[in-house]
């Protein structure tokens, strides 16, 4: 059975083949993953608890599935988030902050927001405040620029990622750049 | 009437040192706090009594109480920072007592005297006391007073506004803190480097301050680089009696907030432990202390110390002294609270092996600790010899965007400072909370880096040493292995089990079913 995941930008492929046992309790597998394929001894205890072995190296991992997402920790390694499957093409992440817009970095409610459509913005001015789990933070503009569009209002709990603002940079920031 | 009353009554000489008379307290909390306190109730045969805001109905404080009494609302202002409702919900459940825990409410002093004049008892401080720890300039005076050495700085009504502060600022000098008067756990506090940040921080902190404490007065300190945070823990009853219970390191912050904490001090010897410890009592004293509290002091290398602050309530780390002295400092709480003595006298305090904790926090190392919120999945805590944990989150609980991003405390207790670091090791190892960024692979990182192994770790470790942290390069073949072979055992996300009556008009009525079903029947 073949598994993709990716983690952050990268993307793995784990290859399981069955040596000895089933599905619920493996046993002996031969896994492939970065062109190299090894064999491991597998325990199941309980849901989601697996006990890795591997040359005398033994791994214990706690997993749990949410959706697309998977959760491990194993004890020494840490926790992960990977998420199952090839990159979704729909879902278009934000690259320039341009014109993607600029948005919060986690789920916050918007404190104040400091400018309205049309104003003159300077490098670092201050855009909106957010505020999340009593922690303040603010979104100051990246250059500088109009402002063209506010998505957002005072009082109101936005998303990550969504725009709350979105900039037009001056002409002298064009200029600047060439 | 609990069990036993009667025996221990009889089995003790004096009634003033009296298990407290409390029955029924309740917990103006939430988080591992709440749960800590609980514990310590039901120890003692009090009833708790905790209370929810909309957002926690259901939360994991709520668990270890006898009682919950939702108080609505979802934001800290809406809940648990709403004197009246609290008051209200205590009377409604019939208890004698308030704990306020630590933030919200607890160092509030018009709460304290409310409570007292609703004829309850405050787990805590006299109100009076509060206000002079509360208010920089007569904190100040009365330290001076004491003999307790002061940090430079600036202390007016706290309410001036950017203006009438930057002309004082200039006088403190840079780089300075601007900080909450009512604060606590670095909230509502900014460094200011240079001049041109200043009317930003001052905007920035007071927000902040309005949120998490609803008061916004702010003072300002000189920033002294280098610095080790030490505070020590002191303990005073109603009966003239002030004990310390010796120091806790507390150097390792981000956002100056307070991270990993130990005891005993890598920087601290007996000598210093006796001054620092009575200059803590004298300041306990100076201000009429009453019930824990804790004096914070900046340490510098060469062994000076100026006063801080003092946290006028129990703090987040007060573990660490309970591991190293055997101490229950929230049970000591509620006998001063009920008018007992306490427990013990100064000598009987002794310190044994070493202790750290670790606080597990709902946030992003490499994002600049940004919180992190969302369903937890799986909170698996560590055990073990000399291991404990405080927690405030478990399996099926959320992190959610209106309360602190504490997950759980992990403390481990051992004979000297090496097994007690590696024991945390181990400890935070064992440790996974699946489903929100957590920090504990960049505390397994702070504990094995050079500086902090050498005990040198200051208030700027972070900054200096952590700055860029980031975790592993790549997922270890192992996690994908555990992900690969979970997918395979369960079926798969891509290959769901056939629903439930599948093909059928209405898969959940009971009518159509063919397989001797019947209503109220065990087959």
């Amino acid at each position: 059975m073949r598994s993709e995941f990716r983690w952050g930008d990268q993307e793995e492929r784990v290859e399981l083949q069955a040596i000895s046992g089933d599905n619920a309790a493996p046993g002996k597998i031969r896994a492939v993953l970065r062109e190299d394929g090894r064999d491991w001894e597998v325990t199941q205890c309980g849901d989601g608890q697996w006990i890795l072995q591997l040359e005398g190296h033994r791994a214990r991992a706690r997993v749990v599935q949410d959706g697309d997402a998977i959760w491990v920790h194993v004890d020494g390694l840490g926790d992960f988030r990977l998420e199952h499957g090839r990159r979704p093409s729909s879902r278009r992440r934000s690259s320039a902050a341009g014109d993607a817009g600029l948005c919060a970095a986690m789920t916050s409610q918007v404190v104040q927001v400091f400018v309205s459509v049309g104003d003159e913005v300077q490098v670092g001015d201050p855009l909106v405040a957010l505020e999340a789990m009593k922690m303040e933070s603010r979104i100051a503009a990246p250059f500088a620029g109009t402002v063209a569009s506010v998505h957002c209002k005072a009082g109101e709990v936005v998303d990550a990622g969504v725009p709350l603002i979105k900039l037009e940079p001056s002409a002298d920031e064009d200029a600047a750049d060439r | 009437m609990r069990p036993g009353d009667d025996g221990v009554k009889s089995g003790r000489a004096s009634s003033s040192s009296q298990a407290p008379a409390l029955r029924s307290v309740l917990i103006a909390n939430r988080g591992e706090i709440a749960v800590r306190i609980a514990r310590a109730c039901a120890e003692l045969g009090i009833r708790s009594v905790a209370v929810a805001s909309d957002a926690d109905l259901g939360a994991c404080h709520t668990r270890y109480a006898d009682e919950v009494v939702p108080i609505g609302g979802s934001t800290a202002r809406d809940s648990y920072l709403r004197a009246e409702v609290i008051l209200d919900a205590a009377r409604s459940a019939g208890c004698d007592a308030i704990h306020p825990g630590y933030g919200f409410l607890s160092q509030n002093a018009d709460f304290a005297d409310a409570v007292e004049a609703a004829g309850l008892l405050f787990v805590g401080p006299p109100g009076a006391a509060m206000r002079v720890m509360g208010d920089k300039t007569s904190a100040r005076s009365a330290m001076e007073a004491a003999g307790v050495p002061v940090v430079p700085g600036y202390q007016g009504t706290g309410d001036e506004e950017a203006d009438a502060l930057r002309s004082e600022a200039k006088r403190v000098g840079f780089p300075l803190l601007v900080k909450a008067a009512a604060g606590g756990g670095g909230r509502g506090m900014r460094i200011v480097r240079e001049p041109r940040e200043f009317d930003a921080a001052v905007d920035g902190a007071r927000r902040e301050a309005l949120a998490a404490f609803g008061d916004g007065r702010l003072f300002m300190e000189r920033f002294v680089e280098n610095a080790h945070h030490v505070e020590i823990q002191v303990l005073a009853d109603g009966h003239g009696n002030t004990i310390h219970l010796r120091e806790r390191e507390c150097s390792v912050q981000r956002r100056y907030q307070k991270v990993i904490e130990e005891s005993p001090s890598p920087l601290v010897d007996d000598e210093l432990r006796e001054r620092m410890g009575m200059a803590a009592v004298r300041a306990a004293e100076a201000c009429g202390y009453r019930n824990a509290g804790t004096v914070e002091f900046l340490l510098s290398e060469d062994g000076s110390f100026y006063f801080l602050e003092m946290n006028t309530r129990l703090q987040v780390e007060h573990p660490v002294t309970e591991l190293v002295t055997g101490i229950d400092i929230v049970a000591e709480q509620l006998r001063i609270a009920a008018g007992g003595r306490l427990s013990l006298r100064q000598e009987d305090v002794r310190g044994h092996g070493h202790a750290i904790e670790c606080r597990v926090n709902a946030e992003d190392p490499q994002s600049d600790f940004a919180p992190s919120t969302g369903p937890i999945r799986l909170a698996s805590y560590p055990r073990g010899p000399g291991v404990r944990v405080d927690q405030g989150v478990e399996t099926g609980d959320a992190v959610s965007i209106h309360y602190d991003s504490m997950i759980a405390k992990v403390l481990v207790h051992a004979h000297d400072r090496p097994s007690a670091i590696a024991r945390m090791q181990r400890a935070l190892d064992q440790t996974a909370v699946l489903g929100v960024r957590n920090n504990v692979t960049f505390m397994k990182d702070v504990l094995a880096h050079p500086e902090f192994v050498a005990g040198r770790a200051t208030t700027t470790f972070i900054d200096d040493f952590m700055a860029g942290w980031r975790g592993p390069d790549e997922v270890p073949d192992v996690v994908l292995i555990a992900a690969a072979l979970q997918l395979r055992a369960t079926g798969g996300a891509d290959n769901p089990a056939p629903a439930v009556g599948a093909g059928r008009s209405d898969p959940y009525s009971p009518w159509d079913r063919g397989d001797g079903y019947r209503i109220g029947g065990g087959a």
